[in-house]
Order: structure tokens, then sequence, then C-alpha cells
């Protein structure tokens, strides 16, 4: 029996909008053109058939690329903003494959992401220790509070090594929604997850992003999730754009149907 | 609450008891063994300091540096011309050194943003041939080939102690002022962030980690580190010269951190009585002695402790109690399936060099 995902409302979260936005690595275009806009506060789906394009998009999205085109964040634009700054602007991402820090526990790997809320120089800890202990402390509260909120509080203290794939992904998103990002994008959050896991782990985010000022980019396999959540959806094929519309109009889409749903 | 989190919270307080103790201890030592005993050990705390400096650099940061000694010889000469034409008490000059270092290891870091792994030693390794040949070339300044010394100072306020034991006394306060803001460092925001950016570049940069500045800060502040260590250094042995500074003194204090377990205070200590004490039992298998004994320690650690002696024991001591240990990757081990990127793919790195 398939939980159903609660119906929710996002806040204002960032505007996001890609003007020809272009890659290449060795000659070959992994993204070509690609325009879209992400409207705020809104749940979108970014969907194709394998090697589309669609981790390097966050790539670039993320700062970790730097791609041909203009990247906005709220209309301003943020192509030659560094990573880490553009984390500070609110944007938050998760990986495909999950990026922790292994030895760590999952409460110190969920806290790392308070590194967003600001630059910390080396010396804060000594020159101002009473703030730096009082935004630590305020930064475990939340991670623990998430951690609560995501099933995982008995694991808090257990080293993320051995934890199973699922566990790890829930880890990484809960430590991109620790900063309370602006833009979260989610790189298959649900891979490897059937419908009942993963209906569940999206009510739950979803409930807990209720009213807050969050637009989600996600991108993800399963139809029957991007349907159920996303009300706008692109599709991406061979790096560039061949679908961009509501999620039921995408669907009907001859183009899509052929590049992705039919295969 | 499962029983790895009640095992840490219960485990904190004791150790930390323990390090006190140990230490009262140790500064008792003063004034039971021999003031030649009381050098060696002072040796040992000053090597000490700058072994966790660079366990600060490479087993936290990730960034390898052979030219550590380099450093620490910068800090030695600085503190000893400031003293020897009395332009500032050595306390002050210490401080100056380590000022110095950090100023210099910020440039000794730029090459940190391009490069990592083995080139990143070898240019560290450049740093520390050039630093003897430079020693040699300022004769003026330095004293050349013959050095510069001072007189040892004396203990102040007429205290009824030996320079020996004075000196032992500031080394250990040194070594532990140093362990102290290490230990607050790496639990800080920014420790945190380098530790995230050994383990994955890119998964720190998107949590809001900047890799150039934490990279180049952690060069600077490990070089100041070394600075000081080898501020404390001079003080004890009074008279410096460009082949106290050898590449073999910045490989013996990689080595060091290598063998007694990056990441770890424990091994560090070790790591830097190895140095020290090392030298003087080998002295029996003639000239090459010390380096055959490293040479056969380090081929040992890498076979059967591979990640270096206290961790690899303490893992060994929790498994034997039936508790999990976590495994945490070296700067050199290959990136994790988990990472996005291969860091030499990602445009990351080039932009930061250019950047
Ligand atoms: N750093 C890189 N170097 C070389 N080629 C790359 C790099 N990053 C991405 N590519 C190429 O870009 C193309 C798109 O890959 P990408 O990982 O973005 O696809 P994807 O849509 O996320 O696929 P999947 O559904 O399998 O995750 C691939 O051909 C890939 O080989
Ligand atoms: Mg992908």
């Amino acid at each position: 029996m398939v939980q159903p995902i609660a119906p929710s409302r996002l806040g204002v979260g960032a505007e996001l909008s890609l003007e020809h936005v272009s890659i290449s690595f060795r000659g070959v275009h992994a993204l070509r053109d690609v325009s879209f806009e992400v409207r705020p506060g809104s749940v979108t789906a970014l969907i194709g058939p394998n090697g589309a394009g669609k981790t390097t998009l966050f790539n670039c999205i993320s700062g970790l690329y730097r791609s041909g085109g203009t990247i906005r964040l709220d209309g301003r634009d943020i192509s030659t903003t560094r990573s880490a700054a553009r984390a500070r602007l609110g944007v938050a991402r998760t990986f495909q494959t999950p990026a922790l820090v292994a030895g760590w526990s999952v409460l110190a790997n969920v806290v790392v992401g308070d590194c967003a809320r600001g630059a910390a120089g080396p010396f804060a800890s000594f020159l101002q220790p009473g703030r730096e202990n009082r935004q630590a402390r305020q930064a475990h509260e939340q991670a623990a509070d998430l951690l609560e909120t995501f099933g995982l509080a008995h694991l808090s203290e257990t080293p993320v090594d051995g934890l199973p794939h699922a566990q790890r992904r829930r880890v990484e998103i809960v430590r991109a929604l620790l900063p309370s990002p602006r833009l979260l994008l989610l790189d298959e959050p649900a891979a490897g997850l059937g419908n009942e896991e993963s209906f569940p782990l999206f009510d739950r985010l979803l409930r807990w992003a209720e009213g807050r000022d969050m637009t989600v980019l996600l991108v993800e396999h399963s139809m029957d999730l991007v349907m159920k959540v996303a009300g706008h959806v692109v599709v991406l094929d061979a790096g560039g754009v061949i679908a961009d519309g509501a999620a039921e109009e995408v669907r009907q889409d001859p183009a899509v149907i052929k590049a992705y749903l039919g295969e | 609450m499962s029983a790895v989190a009640a095992g840490v919270q219960r485990s904190r307080w004791p150790v930390r008891l323990a390090w006190v103790v140990g230490m009262v201890l140790v500064a008792l030592l003063a004034f039971v063994i021999t003031d030649y005993e009381l050098f060696r050990l002072s040796r040992m705390a000053c090597i000490g300091i700058a072994v966790l400096s660079l366990d600060l650099l490479t087993g936290r940061a990730g960034l390898i540096s052979a030219g550590q000694g380099a450093l620490f010889g910068l800090g030695a000469y600085t503190t000893v011309l400031l003293v020897y034409h009395e332009i500032a008490p050595y306390p002050v000059a210490i401080v100056l050194g380590s000022v110095l270092c950090f100023l210099v290891g910020l440039v000794l870091g730029l090459p940190a943003l391009r490069l990592g792994g083995l080139n990143l030693g070898l240019v560290t390794l450049g740093a520390a041939l050039v630093f003897p040949e430079l020693l040699k070339k300022y004769s003026d300044l330095t004293g050349g080939v013959f050095g510069i010394g001072i007189s040892p100072p004396q203990a102040p306020l007429d205290l009824a102690l030996t320079s020996a034991q004075w000196l032992y006394l500031v080394s250990v306060a040194g070594l532990l002022i140093a362990m102290a803001f290490y230990t607050r460092l790496v639990n800080s925001r920014f420790g945190r962030g380098l530790e995230a950016l050994r383990t994955n570049e890119n998964m720190a940069a998107s949590v809001g980690v900047d890799l150039a500045r934490s990279k180049l800060l952690a060069f600077g502040i490990s070089s100041a580190m070394a600075g000081f260590g080898g501020g404390l250094y001079l003080l004890l042995i009074g008279h410096v010269t460009p082949d106290t500074f050898l590449l073999t003194l910045s490989l013996s204090m990689l080595f060091a951190a290598v063998v007694g377990g990056l990441r770890s205070r424990l091994g560090v200590l070790l790591g830097a009585a190895f140095v020290v004490f090392v030298p003087d039992f080998s002295a029996a298998f003639g000239e090459r002695g010390p380096q055959l004994i490293y040479a056969i320690a380090l081929l040992l650690t890498v076979y059967l402790l591979p990640r270096g002696i206290v961790p690899s024991l303490a893992a060994l001591g929790r498994r034997l109690l039936g508790r999990r240990a976590p495994r945490t990757p070296e700067p050199w081990d290959e990136i994790e399936p988990g990472a996005a990127v291969a860091p030499e793919q990602s445009p990351v790195v080039d932009r930061l060099g250019k950047g």
C-alpha cells in the first residue's frame, strides 16, 4: 500500500533561469543551448535518458562546472560565481552517488552543511568563541530536528561508512536542507527505492518544506514519483531540451515518449 | 540511543582527564631526570609541534608538504636573528617568526590550488632543498655555513630552575598550546570544511566551503605552527646552521606524521619521539643507521599498520572490544566512487588556479 503524498505549498523560493547553457568535454557536447525557467516555489522535474546531461546541468547550476550561457538566480547572473558563493546564495544539492565524509557520524555529516550559512574563518572560534559556539549549537539542534523528521535520529551518532545506500542518500538530503536552501537540487533521490519508500520520503520532504521559501529541481527516473510531485517537467535528451511544460502535457508529448518513456 | 552513541559520549571526559594527568606528570619530570634527558624530550616537544602542523595540513586538509622542515627553520632563523640583533626579546621573536611563516606559507600554498598529491609533494620538496642554500647564499645576514647563535635563555624571576629545566617547561607548554589550538581548529566550522575538502572537493564546494581560501589558510596556519615550533627549537639548541634544516628534516617530519598515524595527536607524539630517539638508538648501525631504521619502520608500518601506528592499533582495540571502527580515506586514496566528478576532470580546479 503506497502512502499518498500530502499536497503542500512551498513558499517563494529562488527563481532559476537558464539561458543558452552549453558545455562540452573534449569535443563532446554534454549540454547544448539549454534554456528553461524554474518558477519560484515550484517542484520541477528534470528527466531524460541516461547520459542526457542531467547531472552535468546540476554541476553547472551548483558551480562545479563553468558553462557557456547565463545562469540566473532571482534574476541575478551567477554564471561566474564560485560554487561556495552559490551555496551561500541558497543553492544546495545532493549527488547522484551520495558524497559523505567517511569516518564521520551521520550528525557530523549533516552539520557540515552549515558552512553554507557563511564563510567560517579559521580564527573565528578563537576570536569570537561565544558566537561560534552558539552557531554550532544551533546547527546541531537543527540537524537533530531534521534527522528526526527524516527518520534518522537513531543513527545520528553512527559512522556513515557502513550505512546502506538509501540511508546515505537520505543523509545527503538532510545535509542539503540544513541551511534552509532557496534552491534545492536533488539528483535521483529515489534511485533504488520503490514507490513504497520514495513516496513517504517525498511526503516528509514536502511537508517539511511546507511554507518555507524553497524551489526544488528534481532529477528522477521514476515517472510515478515525477507525476506525483512535480508540476512542471523539463526533458533533456543528448544535451538538449526536447520538452518543457506542465507534467501532464509532457507525458503526452510524442518526442518525449520516443526518447524516453517508450524505451 | 545506540551503543556507539553512548560509547562516544562516555569516553570523552576520561580521555581529557588522562591528558591533564599525563601532562602534569610530564611537567614534574623536569625535576626528576637529567638535563640531557630533558633536552631530548624538549627537542621532541618542538619537533612534535612541527609534526602536528604537518598533520593539520596533510591529515586534515589532505595537502602533502615535504617542506615543513624549511618553515621550521625559517621560524628558528627569524627568532635567532631578532634576538641576536636585540630587536626583540625571544617570546616576541618567536611570535614574529610564526607570523612570517604564516605569510610565507600562504605563498607556498599557491601551488596547492592547482596541484595535488605527488605534484604538490614535489613543489614543497623544492622549498626544503632551496632553504639551506638560501641561508648559505645570504651569509651576511645568516652567518652562512657557520650559522648563528644566542646564549640560552634563563628562567625568569629568579626561579630556581636550570636553563634545561626552564626550556623543557617552555617547550612542553608550547606543545600544549599547539595541541589545544589544533584541537579547537579541527573541530571548528573551518576545520570541518577542511576535512570535507579532503574527502571530496566537489561536495565541499557545494556545501559552501571556499576551496582556494581554505587551502591557502591551511598552508598559512600550518606553516605558522611549524615556525612556532622552530622558534622554540632555536632556544633549545642555541645555535643554528643551514645543516640543521636539511631535506632529511622535512622528510623525517612527514615520516613521523604518517608512521604515527594521521589525524591522531598521540600518533604525532609517537612520530616525534621516533625522529628524536631513533638516531641515538641506531648509532650502533653506523652512520646510515637512522635512515635504515626509518626505512624499515616506514615499510613495516605501510604493510602492517597502513593507517599509522596509533589509528591502526586503536581500530584493532575497538574490534577486539566489538565496536565498529570507521575507516577514513587518506588523501592519496582513490577518490570515492561517490564523487560526482574526478577532480582532474573538474573545471573547478582550472578555475581556482586562474582566479
Ligand atoms: N567531467 C566530465 N568529463 C567528460 N565527460 C563528461 C563529464 N561530465 C559529464 N560528461 C559527459 O556528459 C554526458 C552527460 O552525462 P550526465 O552524467 O550529465 O548524464 P545524466 O543525464 O546525469 O545521466 P544518468 O541518468 O545516467 O545519471 C555524458 O556523455 C558524460 O560522459
Ligand atoms: Mg546523472
